[in-house]
């Protein structure tokens, strides 16, 4: 059973398609990356995902059964969303935010000593662990997004294999070493078999950590499928509609794009 | 979290210290404990000391329902300030951002200067209530689009419109006469001096409800502080959160703007200073600025009527003179830490 299964996905506003015909799956344990140029339809498509959104046709699967199907509160049990930024300008704890993560579980049988040891293990996850006294204002902004991933995967933590990470560009304003410990994390978890839904702008980081990858431009679907067989150099180059080389990273075992 | 609920149990006592005291306090002075032995009287309970028939009179009649007043209205300010800035994740927020405060001024200016008095004493408070109402109901229905609630958009109505309330309100203040302009400015400052038993009876059900249903939001406002789709992610219905909360503030706000007149800075102030010591979990900010909204409340207006008795001062001038020197201080003090 998929995760995450999207058909035949068409949105649009008045006369305008915003997405068109869009198809894809995320399986347990995948990680999925979706790239395109601004506008090409990635935001649209997260929200029509999470419900935010309905399209006009297609068809969304969430753990096997239709996504309109769910009462927004069961769903929140098992599917989190990390947003690029989150507006939090109060002075909470860190591990207080992080326990926020537990509010949709409060009326199951889960009790706060338990919540307690699941948000300390997503701050350990983090690798923020000591932190948990400090001042979520105080901390640097890739700090803070940590924090936040750490909320997320308080959130989807069950035993449950039916978890879904949506990431939302979750690494644009960080630095590299904050970028790659944000998407170790969520790999982690999908090697716990969570899928992992992410829009991710720098395709090095898809090619590095992406089982398989879909590239959208101008709301239609150019390819999806396996990160080594859809980052090529003509199919990147055309969706971008900029020249990129993709040559073979010479200490991973993955692909490194260059743009020219 | 054993500590913050502690703290907040510790308001218990203060306030009601702070009760007897008051009550006790004025022109006809009663010992804190013929208070209580009054107050035990009065539920049939045996006293145990003296008291003048006098003194049972005054504290029965006069001083007992502008206490209570006092403290339904702070607790109705205070957590309704809490809420309405956890809705707008604003920490500036307050409820007069609604347009309550100045769609009440302007039907109470109305009713005054043209000298309205179909319900008798009870004119005016009824001209502030629906003053608010209306102002609210249009800033929120100016907020609706496509059946959401646009948090902006509701903070710029609310502004809009009291603005434009604000000049019908100087257009009756205008053309009012010396009297009237005299009632104007001074329910516009705020007073508690209108108590009664029946004043109270008509909004304690308006304002408890506001009090005691807020607090059932405690979770939602926690998640709403990550902004609104966040809060939708972790599962909380945000449309009908923000109704309710914003149904629940104009009702609370609404009643006891149109008994005590503008009260200014409480709805401020008191959920910063809970925040300051016990920071922004909702689960102890809304009872504890209930509470401490209360007693500074009942303390600011034991000041109003004794500081220059046999006169009395507005409360507004004294929520304000004491509070904004001591909030600034706090705020001072706690610039290094990050803030609010």
């Amino acid at each position: 059973m998929s995760l995450l299964k999207a058909q035949d996905l068409s949105f649009q506003v008045k006369e305008r398609y915003l997405l068109q015909h869009v198809g894809f799956s995320v399986e347990p344990g995948e990680f999925l990356a979706v790239i395109g140029r601004n506008g090409a339809g990635k935001t649209t498509l997260l929200r029509l995902l999470t419900n935010d959104l309905t399209p006009k046709t297609g068809k969304i699967e969430i753990f096997g059964r239709p996504l309109a199907e769910f009462a927004q509160k069961d769903l929140a049990t098992k599917r989190a969303v990390l947003a690029q930024s989150t507006p939090l300008n109060f002075a909470f704890e860190v591990l207080e935010v992080v326990l926020l993560g537990r509010i949709p579980h409060e009326r199951t049988a889960s009790s706060f000593e338990q919540d307690l040891e699941i948000a300390m293990a997503a701050l350990a996850q983090v690798g923020l662990q000591g932190f948990e006294r400090r001042n979520y204002l105080t901390l640097s902004g890739g700090e803070q997004q940590r924090v936040q991933l750490a909320r997320t995967l308080c959130q989807i933590a069950t035993d449950s294999p039916e978890r879904l990470l949506f990431l939302d560009e979750p690494t644009s304003s960080l630095d590299v070493s904050h970028q790659h410990r944000v998407l170790e994390t969520a790999k982690k978890i999908c090697h716990e078999g969570a899928g992992v839904f992410a829009i991710l702008h720098d395709i090095n980081l898809a090619a590095q950590y992406a089982d398989k990858v879909l590239i959208l431009a101008g709301g239609r679907k150019v390819a999806f499928g396996p990160t080594a067989d859809v980052l090529k150099a003509d199919i990147l180059s055309a969706a971008f509609q900029h020249n990129i080389m993709v040559t073979d990273h010479p200490r991973l075992n993955c692909k490194l794009i260059v743009t020219c | 979290m054993t500590r913050k609920l502690i703290a907040v149990l510790a308001l218990v006592p203060c306030l009601a210290l702070a009760t007897i005291f008051s009550i006790g306090a004025g022109a006809v002075e009663i010992e804190p404990a013929q208070v209580i032995s009054i107050l035990r009287s009065l539920v049939g309970l045996e006293g145990f000391q003296d008291y003048s028939p006098q003194q049972a009179a005054v504290l029965e009649a006069i001083r007992l329902p502008r206490v209570l007043l006092g403290l339904l209205i702070g607790a109705g300010l205070s957590t309704a300030g809490a809420a309405m800035q956890g809705l707008y994740r604003n920490p500036l927020a307050d409820p007069g951002l609604l347009g309550i405060s100045s769609g009440a001024s302007v039907l109470a200016a109305a009713s005054i200067v043209l000298e309205i008095h179909w319900f008798g004493i009870y004119t005016l408070p009824i001209a502030a209530f629906c003053g608010s109402l209306l102002a609210m109901s249009v800033v929120y229905l100016l907020s609706q689009y496509q059946g959401r609630t646009q948090i902006t958009t509701l903070l710029l109505a609310g502004i809009a419109i009291s603005a434009l309330c604000g000049a019908v309100t100087g257009f009756f203040t205008y053309f009012s006469n010396d009297d009237q302009l005299r009632s104007i400015t001074f329910w516009q400052l705020g007073s508690l001096g209108g108590a009664t038993w029946s004043a109270l009876f008509s909004v304690a059900p308006f304002i408890l409800l506001t009090v005691m249903g807020i607090p059932f939001f405690a979770k939602a406002l926690n998640a709403l502080l990550l902004g609104e789709s966040n809060a939708k992610y972790l599962g909380i219905p945000v449309e009908r959160v923000k109704v309710v909360l914003i149904l629940l503030v104009a009702l609370g706000v609404g009643a006891g703007v149109a008994v005590a007149g503008l009260i200014g800075f409480v709805g401020l102030v008191v959920p910063h200073l809970v925040r300051l010591s016990l920071g922004p979990d909702h689960r102890f900010l809304l009872p504890a600025s209930a509470l401490l909204g209360s007693l500074l409340l009942v303390l600011a207006d034991l000041i109003a009527r004794t500081i220059v008795s046999p006169l009395e001062l507005p409360i507004g001038i004294v929520t304000a003179s004491v509070g904004s020197p001591f909030f600034l201080f706090l705020l001072l003090r706690d610039r290094k830490m990050g803030g609010l």
